[in-house]
């Protein structure tokens, strides 16, 4: 790991997670607009498609809803597979929520702005 | 005048005794049980062929005939018909007749089930297409073992309109079990897109049931989860809501709370759609306006989509799990090994499994490339799961995994639960039927003519009082 500062995604949002379908999504919410708008710029779904490559994910699609500080990800068909169901033990995606909140993000020096007290 | 409707279940297996205790405590209007989600999932499972209605249901409404007979008020809506809403409202009719209230006016919404109309679909020229791929159904060769639409409020509300105490449906767009009280209570017509809209945020919010109040997300150890209430939605007039809880709980709700279920379990937030009305919850507004008083306003509605959501499912054959806790300083090494013993020994019986999984939970497997595993673990549950076309290959390894505490290393115990079972294997197909072609009907009679309707379910009006 770098010398880099990091912050996590939970230090700034709460995440919850669960099945839509054969998609999983993920809601994050910021606690506060500065905490939005530092997710919004490096929250992307690119990351998150990396954090979850082991799933494996296919493809994130990530929404705002800037009104309530909050994005949107949706984790294209990761519950399925047209051979079956998913056999895997969380097959509702329940878990990636606490996942997500894992995510470590670089901040380049501006934690203590950002983490709200 | 505001509506109250409450919701007392989230999903299957949500807390049993959650409908009496909000209906002792708190007067409502409505009353929505939603267990009902996501693709099909064998409803009532098990191997025996059941009635085709969510199996918690019946023991709520022995738990609610008290309330329905002493509140004049209370109305219940619930999708716990699943696949047969008839033969649901027969099972509760049976247990209403039993505690003094035979002549609840009980309605039943059909024409969601469409697995029989599934060939005239076809040949009216619905291609019943994938909706991811654009595939359409003909090119599948597999028969379809379940197949419904998302049937929207309307029927829902004609039921109320006419008289019903108790509306059971089968699958619904979740927020459909608030919009269809709401437009009746209100009188609003159906193309009020922004009541409509208002209603479809509140229903979306009350589906989420506890976690309305902070279950399932951070911050839940500030709050008392043990007693943790369900969410009661108060809709005026205009469609803006007033989001709470049944007083005397634990949890709370606050705007974090809510806005949280806001985006819990939507796609793309500007087209949230229902069959009565689209909206766009980029325009929500949420605010707290005191102690489990959060007030959402600012839906911005749009016309329903012309097309209502279909799931079907077809069968590829059977699936199982099994769970086994290992337990050693070399428990890692021992949970794979034994999983390699037990695939050996199905093979050795003469089946090649078609899939397997096979994951070490302990180790963060159940969300796998996230974080690193922990050193030195003592102990692990070994989760294996496979699938195969044929039953008595699954049913084989689900033997030979029960047999590893007796004939595999030392040091495993089993792991009892539900997933020891062997289960039909199904793939979902998402796909859209035009409006025009489906009928949605409402049967409604009293609980007592649905109560001398047929011989079947006397088990259950047996097993549930």
């Amino acid at each position: 790991m770098s010398a880099q500062q990091t912050i996590t995604v939970g230090q700034l949002a709460r995440a919850c997670s669960g099945p839509l379908g054969d998609d999983a999504t993920i809601g994050v919410v910021a606690h506060t607009q500065a905490g939005y708008d530092f997710l919004r710029a490096e929250l992307t779904a690119a990351r998150v498609k990396v954090h979850f490559a082991a799933l494996p994910v296919a493809d994130v699609h990530r929404y705002e809803l800037p009104r309530v500080r909050a994005l949107n990800f949706v984790l294209a068909n990761a519950l399925a597979s047209d051979s079956g169901p998913s056999l895997r033990f969380d097959t509702d995606g329940r878990l990636l929520g606490a996942a997500m909140a894992e995510l470590a993000l670089p901040t380049r020096g501006a934690t203590t702005r950002l983490c709200s007290t | 005048m505001t509506v109250r409707i409450a919701n007392a279940a989230g999903a299957a297996g949500d807390q049993p005794d959650s409908a009496r205790r909000l209906v002792e405590h708190e007067e409502v209007d409505y009353l929505t049980l939603r267990y009902l989600n996501g693709p099909p999932r064998p409803v009532g499972g098990g191997t025996r062929p059941g009635p085709g209605h969510v199996p918690d249901f019946p023991a709520v409404v022995r738990t609610l005939c008290p309330a329905f007979y002493l509140q004049g008020q209370l109305k219940l809506v619930t999708d716990a018909g699943a696949t047969d809403p008839r033969a649901c409202a027969e099972v509760a009719s049976r247990i209403l007749s039993r505690h003094g209230s035979d002549r609840l006016p009980v309605a039943a919404v059909v024409g969601g089930n469409i697995l029989d109309s599934l060939e005239e679909l076809l040949r009216l020229g619905c291609p019943l297409a994938h909706a991811r791929t654009g595939q359409p159904l003909h090119e599948l060769h597999r028969p379809i073992v379940t197949a419904h639409v998302h049937l929207g409020a309307n029927p829902i509300a004609a039921a109320l309109a006419a008289g019903a105490r108790l509306v059971i449906t089968g699958w619904v767009a979740p927020a459909a079990l608030a919009i269809g009280p709401a437009a009746v209570e209100h009188g609003w017509d159906w193309d009020n897109w922004a009541c409509l809209a208002g209603a479809a945020v509140a229903g979306h919010l009350l589906g989420r049931g506890t976690h309305v109040a902070g279950a399932g997300q951070a911050g839940w150890e500030d709050v008392e989860l043990a007693s943790v209430g369900y969410p009661i939605a108060e809709i005026d007039g205009d469609g803006q809501a007033t989001i709470t809880k049944e007083g005397r709980t634990g949890g709370a709700v606050t705007r974090e709370t809510v806005v949280q279920q806001l985006v819990s379990a939507i796609g793309d937030p500007a087209h949230y759609e229902t069959p009565d009305v689209g909206v766009d919850l980029t325009t929500v507004d949420v605010e707290q306006r005191g102690p489990d008083c959060v007030r959402v306003h600012g839906s911005a509605g749009h016309p329903a989509p012309p097309c209502y959501d279909a799931s079907l499912a077809y069968q590829v054959g059977y699936a199982a799990a099994a769970q086994l806790l290992v337990w050693g300083t070399d428990c890692l090494a021992k949970a794979k090994a034994s999983a390699t013993m037990a695939l050996d020994r199905v093979r050795q019986a003469g089946f090649e499994l078609e899939r397997t999984y096979v994951g070490l939970l302990g180790t963060g497997d159940a969300v796998p490339g996230v974080g690193k595993p922990p050193e030195d673990l003592r102990e692990v549950v070994l989760y294996v799961a496979a699938q195969d076309p044929r039953r008595e290959a699954v049913a084989r390894f689900l033997d030979e995994m029960a047999s590893l505490p007796a004939s595999g290393p030392p040091g495993l115990a089993p792991c009892t639960g539900v997933t020891g079972r062997v289960r039909p294997a199904l793939v979902h197909w998402p796909t859209r039927v035009p409006k025009e072609l489906i009928e949605p009907t409402v049967i409604l009679r009293s609980a007592g003519e649905w109560a001398a309707d047929g011989p079947a379910s006397e088990d259950a009006a047996q097993e549930y009082g």
